[in-house]
Parts: structure tokens; C-alpha cells; sequence
């Protein structure tokens, strides 16, 4: 079964309670949370194309980057044990042929986690690491941007 | 008994409390103000009473109910007693009335200040090629935030806001936001953390220790055709770094920039305050600003997840931390 798909049954209902629902409603708190609803609803079909993909990216991006960046400057890694724990699961996670969303999402959160401590001893020690650091965040805010839907 | 008859009764009461019984307080005309607001719930009511020489008075008033958690939690004492300080400041604000901060009135802590007419709209800020009143509205404020930040708060309650030094004002602010961001995050960020530290190594020096409003911008204020009313949500005013309030106000999301240039805002902020704005300080507070919203959209965002708010507004604002972080290494790339 592919039609209607997720996110077309998604963006359906975000339709309907604003043509059918929202007009019922006297402003207020209960019509502003309907509004909310519909908004996520609406966020929720964008995203739900895109997801497995931006993760996919997204760990790889990191891997490779922290990897790059690591042998560039050894400094920047302060735990190397969990630094290599956390490369050794990507690659393994990453050499499977379809990984799921839960693993691809549990992976990087570790490797965000990595990415972080990483990113305070770069800007700590003034490596020169931040200019290829900061490429990546813009990397990672561009997808991160793909699963919104946010006019701000 | 809805809510509104239940706030009639305990308003009543309170009043009672405070003027006497001899002042015969009645309360009428309570009614919910539309609002968009997170952190206090806005009512109106009619207030009137008998002074003890037997006049009568007749108030219309705004109540600021306390919130259920959101975005941020801030007590009302601080807020209440800015805005008092502030009556006769020439920075505009309603007149300060009572506060009571126990809830043992109405069940939540609350304020109450007189009525101010204006409007709070946000939309004619969107319209291309600009408006004049918000354009008007928009000078008005440059001026009021000028008289905010050369008010003498150094002999008035706003001491107990916390004095800070020039040295410590921007790293007081970024330590608080930075414990936030310990505490709220639902996962690293890794851009916010890298973030935080930049804005750490590279924190600016106040040139003097003013009101800081907090969150001085569109949105908080309020106007009546082309003329700035009030200056309203003074719930995260304190001491510190005048430029900080001018890092926040043209944030994308809520600039007069199509009425107002950012620089012709700077120029009538400067005349009036007859200080420079030194620029680098402002870009500094710029990106701290994209920062602190972050943090406070994951604040948000943390309160619904807990389930302590069920407001859905809350529920998916990390949504938000894209666009803030971009702006964020924007500025610090200039």
C-alpha cells in the first residue's frame, strides 16, 4: 500500500481541520491550539519524505568530518576511547545496507555528542579545525532545515 | 462558576484585602485578552472603590496572570516592580497598581497595571515597502529605549534586579542562558554548545550598567495609531549591557526594518541617548541573541515534552534552532 502515502494522509488532515474545524472556532486558547496542531501536522508530512535520507546524510557528513578533522589536529579529541567507540559504531552501522531510522537516529545522537565536546576544544584551543567545523554546522543546519517547515 | 466569575470573586477579595472593606471595592467586566503571549495570561476588569475621603474611582485595568511553565519561568516581583520604578522615567509604561505573588488570591501569582490603549499587531512589520506609523512607532521606541538605558536605577528598587559590572554583564547573561542550555537540551546541538563557547571567548565589556529590558522589540509593545503607548513583558528585565536590548530588537522575526532602517533606529537611539553604539559590542549581541532564543525554544520545546505545558505552540519550537544558528554563524563570520 504506497497511496496515499503518510504524507499525503498527513497533509490531508492538516486540510481538512483548517477548512472544516478552524472556522468553528471563537479566537482563543482552544482555537490557537488547533492552529498549532495543524502547523506540526503539516511539519510532520514535510518532513516525513525526507528523514531517513537527512539522517543517512547527516551521519555520514559527521563521520567523515570528525574523522578529517581529527587527523588534521589530535588535539581536538580530549576522549580518544569514545571518540574511536563512537567512529567504530558508525562504520559499522553505515556498512549495513539499510539501516534503520531508529539506528541512524541513536548513532547520531552519540556522534553529535562527540561533534560537541570536538567543538568547544576546537574553539577552546583555537584550532585551525573551526573553519572546516563551522562548514559542517552549516551542512548540518541546512538538512536540520529540510525537516522544517519554520518561516523564521 | 467559570473562570471569569471565579477571578471577579477572588479579584474582589483581594482588593478588599488591600483597600479595605470601608473602600467598598467592586470588580466588573472581566474579560480574557487575545493574546499570543506564553508567559502571563492577560485579562482586563473594571475596578472601582471609594478613597477614605469618600471619592470615587473607576479603573480599567490588565491583570498578568501567571502561566502554567513554557518558554521561560520568571517570577512577577521583579517585573511588577520594574514597571513601578519606571512610572515617572519617561519611558512609557502602564501605571504599576498591585501584585500579588503568594497565588493565594486566584491561584497563581498575578499583577495588575492601569489599561494602556494600543494595538500589539505584529502584521503591518511585514508589509513591503514599509508603513509610516510603524515606521513612526519604530522611532518612538529607538527614543524610549535611549530613556530606559540612561534611567538612574542605581537609587530605586531595580537594585534588587542583581548588579552586575561591565566586565561581568555580557558573561552574567551568557552564563545563565549556558545553564539553560545544560539543563533544557533534549539532545547535543553541537552548533549551540560551539556557540556558546565562541560567545564566551570573545564576550564585550559594557560601556556603562543600565535597565535592560530583555526582550524590547515589536510584539512587546504596545501602539495606538503612530504613537509607541507602552513598553509591555518586562519579565526578563535586569541589569546589564544597554546594547544587549539592541542586539534583540531587529531580530529577523519581528524587525520594523521595512519601516525603519536598523541605522536610522541606531541614529535616533544615539541621539537621544547622546552615546555611541559601539558596533562590534551590538554584533556580539547580535549572535548571543540568536543564542538566547535558541535556548528559549528549547526551553519551550523541553516544557511540552515533560508535559508540563500542553500548550501545542511549544511543542515543536526546536523547529526553530535552524534558522536562529544560521544568523548566529552569519554574524560571527562578518
Amino acid at each position: 500500500m504506497l497511496r496515499p502515502s503518510p504524507s499525503d494522509l498527513l497533509e490531508g488532515v492538516a486540510d481538512a481541520l483548517a477548512d472544516t474545524v478552524v472556522g468553528e472556532l471563537e479566537r482563543g486558547a482552544v482555537r490557537n491550539q488547533v492552529l498549532a496542531a495543524i502547523g506540526i501536522v503539516r511539519r510532520c508530512a514535510a518532513a516525513t519524505e525526507v528523514h531517513g535520507p537527512v539522517l543517512y546524510e547527516d551521519v555520514l557528513d559527521i563521520t567523515e568530518s570528525l574523522e578529517a578533522m581529527a587527523a588534521a589536529d589530535p588535539a581536538i579529541v580530549q576522549d580518544q576511547a569514545a571518540f574511536d567507540a563512537v567512529q567504530a559504531q558508525s562504520h559499522e552501522v553505515m556498512g549495513r545496507a539499510y539501516p534503520s531510522v531508529t539506528e541512524l537516529s541513536a548513532l547520531l545522537l552519540e556522534l553529535r555528542g562527540t561533534l560537541g565536546a570536538v567543538a568547544v576544544e576546537i574553539e577552546h584551543g583555537g584550532s585551525a579545525q573551526s573553519e572546516a567545523l563551522v562548514a559542517l554546522f552549516a551542512r548540518i543546519l541546512e538538512r536540520e532545515g529540510r525537516l522544517g517547515l519554520s518561516p523564521w | 462558576m467559570n473562570r471569569a466569575d471565579r477571578l471577579t470573586e477572588g479579584l474582589t477579595a483581594f482588593l478588599v484585602d488591600r483597600l479595605g472593606v470601608d473602600a467598598a471595592p467592586e470588580v466588573t467586566e472581566v474579560a480574557l485578552i487575545s493574546s499570543v503571549g506564553n508567559a502571563r495570561d492577560p485579562w482586563s476588569f473594571t475596578a472601582t472603590w471609594r478613597s477614605p475621603e469618600g471619592n470615587e474611582h473607576r479603573e480599567r485595568c490588565v491583570m498578568l496572570l501567571q502561566a502554567e511553565a513554557g518558554q521561560l519561568e520568571t517570577a512577577l516581583g521583579p517585573e511588577f516592580n520594574a514597571v513601578a520604578a519606571l512610572e515617572d522615567s519617561g519611558v512609557p509604561v502602564a501605571r504599576a497598581l498591585w501584585c500579588d505573588e503568594t497565588g493565594d488570591w486566584l491561584g497563581q501569582p498575578f499583577f495588575v497595571t492601569a489599561f494602556v490603549p494600543g494595538t500589539a499587531a505584529m502584521r503591518p512589520l511585514r508589509v513591503e515597502g514599509g508603513v509610516p506609523e510603524i515606521r513612526s512607532v519604530a522611532l518612538d521606541l529607538a527614543r524610549a529605549a535611549a530613556r530606559l538605558h540612561n534611567f538612574d536605577w542605581s537609587q530605586t528598587s531595580l537594585v534588587d534586579l542583581g548588579v552586575v559590572t561591565p566586565e561581568g554583564a555580557a558573561l552574567a547573561q551568557l552564563a545563565q542562558w549556558e545553564e539553560q542550555f545544560d539543563r533544557q537540551r533534549l539532545e547535543p546541538h553541537p552548533s549551540l554548545a560551539y556557540a556558546f563557547s565562541w560567545l564566551r571567548s570573545n564576550a564585550p565589556i559594557a560601556s556603562h550598567i543600565s535597565v535592560v529590558h530583555g526582550d524590547l522589540r515589536f510584539g512587546n509593545l504596545l501602539y495606538d495609531d503612530d504613537r509607541l503607548t507602552a513598553l509591555v513583558d518586562w519579565e526578563m528585565v535586569h541589569l546589564g549591557d544597554p546594547v544587549e536590548d539592541l542586539g534583540w530588537v531587529y531580530r529577523r522575526i519581528w524587525t520594523p526594518e521595512r519601516s525603519l532602517p536598523f541605522e536610522e533606529f541606531l541614529a535616533a537611539y544615539e541621539h537621544e541617548a547622546a552615546r555611541p553604539v559601539d558596533r562590534e559590542t551590538l554584533r556580539w549581541y547580535q549572535a548571543f541573541s540568536e543564542a538566547k532564543h535558541a535556548m528559549i525554544s528549547l526551553t519551550a520545546a523541553r516544557s511540552f515534552f515533560e508535559r508540563s505545558t500542553l500548550n501545542l505552540r511549544h511543542a515543536d519550537r526546536a523547529e526553530t534552532l535552524p534558522a536562529f544558528l544560521d544568523r548566529f554563524y552569519e554574524l560571527i563570520a562578518q
